[in-house]
């Protein structure tokens, strides 16, 4: 069980913590920075746990599809999110640019949060299981804790020698986990299935460094024509607008009170 | 003629979207373990994988061979949809008891039974 509460906390929230490490980096620093990472955690943690008290029900809902709905409609609103903070970051009033990033964040612990949630609260308290349980988590908390402080060091020295390299971390981050929820529409039906191709064996997603690379870049080792399409169209569409807006944006980025 | 484009159009991408004879495979969970271990399916047709938990407690099946996964929750029953898949062998696990609960999907040109 500590094993698997440790695989688990890393492959669902280790893309949480990477996610405050790019945020800590791009918001110059603060009051509004600690108000987005402080709003946004709080919103989603409390999200994630009042969808989990209601688990079996939602999971019920259509057809047995509940969560994935969740899962699937959380990850594009993200993407939407991130379009429209690049699009409209120093053009618009940066109480609105905080309010989406806020949102984001909460989307992102609402949906890292959640999977977690439900295997924790299933067997929390289940005799003998409880220690190797509290072990997992402490091991995976203090493991993405020290992932995520490495990310901020790189996106620090990208940040300053390389801004524009620096800026493709978050689009990369977001077209990753938006491309990697259209297995959900496959499994449910909606879309055609049809694997690309395998790079399990000399690359295997149960590895440390893949699960690393897949909460940074939402690496899958066989992915889908599906995911693969919305990979290209997430990375082509956030790409454009961060090389349509570079100016404002690099603009925004050395301006350290943008946000404040 | 117009009337026609449009509904060539809608047939060929409801096409596309919805396969209309999926046959239906069985996998059950009991006591953190898959029932039958080895599913054999057809090879390059889509399938209605149904999974049923017996168990209290959720499980979460999980297949980067076949890219799916999918939380069962206690006493539950769920449906995913796989393939088409080419003749192989792909394997799957319990992502909660990842030491007990491990299977595998072997697809066979014509095959369509599992044990």
């Amino acid at each position: 069980m500590l094993i698997n509460s440790l695989f688990l906390f890393l492959r669902d929230l280790l893309p949480l913590f990477f996610f405050c490490s790019i945020l800590i980096v791009f918001l110059a620093g603060g009051k509004a920075r600690n108000m987005i990472l402080a709003y946004g955690l709080i919103l989603g943690s409390v999200s994630a746990l009042l969808v989990s008290q209601f688990d079996s029900s939602i999971a019920s809902f259509a057809s047995g599809n509940g969560f994935e709905i969740i899962l699937f409609t959380s990850t594009t609103l993200q993407t939407l999110l991130l379009l429209l903070t690049l699009c409209t970051a120093n053009r618009v009033d940066a109480r609105l640019v905080a309010a989406m990033l806020t949102a984001m964040l909460a989307l992102i612990s609402l949906t890292s949060g959640l999977n977690f949630l439900i295997y924790f609260s299933s067997y929390w308290g289940l005799q003998g299981l409880t220690l190797p349980m509290i072990f997992g988590v402490v091991i995976g908390a203090g493991l993405s804790l020290s992932l995520a402080i490495l990310l901020y060091f790189l996106l620090q020295l990208l940040r300053e020698y390389a801004p524009l390299l620096s800026l493709a971390f978050p689009v990369l981050f977001i077209s990753g986990h938006f491309a990697e929820v259209f297995h959900i529409l496959e499994q449910m039906n909606v879309l055609e299935s049809q694997l690309m191709w395998s790079t399990q064996s000399w690359l295997p997603e149960q590895s440390e460094i893949t699960l690393i690379l897949a909460s940074l870049t939402g690496y899958e080792a066989t992915p889908t024509r599906w995911q693969l399409i919305a990979y290209l169209c997430a990375l082509a569409s956030l790409l454009a607008c961060l090389l349509l807006r570079r100016r404002q944006l690099l603009q925004a980025l050395s301006d350290s009170e943008h946000l404040s | 003629m117009r009337q026609k484009w449009i509904v060539s159009c809608i047939l060929l991408l409801s096409s596309s979207f919805v396969n209309a004879e999926t046959k239906e495979f069985l996998l059950e969970i009991k006591d953190h373990l898959f029932f039958p271990s080895t599913v054999i399916l057809p090879a390059d047709e889509k399938v209605r994988l149904v999974i049923k938990n017996h168990d209290n407690s959720p499980e979460e099946f999980d297949s980067f061979d076949l890219n799916r996964e999918k939380v069962i929750f206690g006493g539950k029953q769920s449906v995913i949809y796989i393939g088409p898949l080419g003749p192989g062998k792909y394997e799957f696990f319990g992502e909660y008891h990842s030491d007990t609960a491990r299977g595998m999907v072997v697809v066979e040109q014509g095959e369509n039974n599992a044990d």
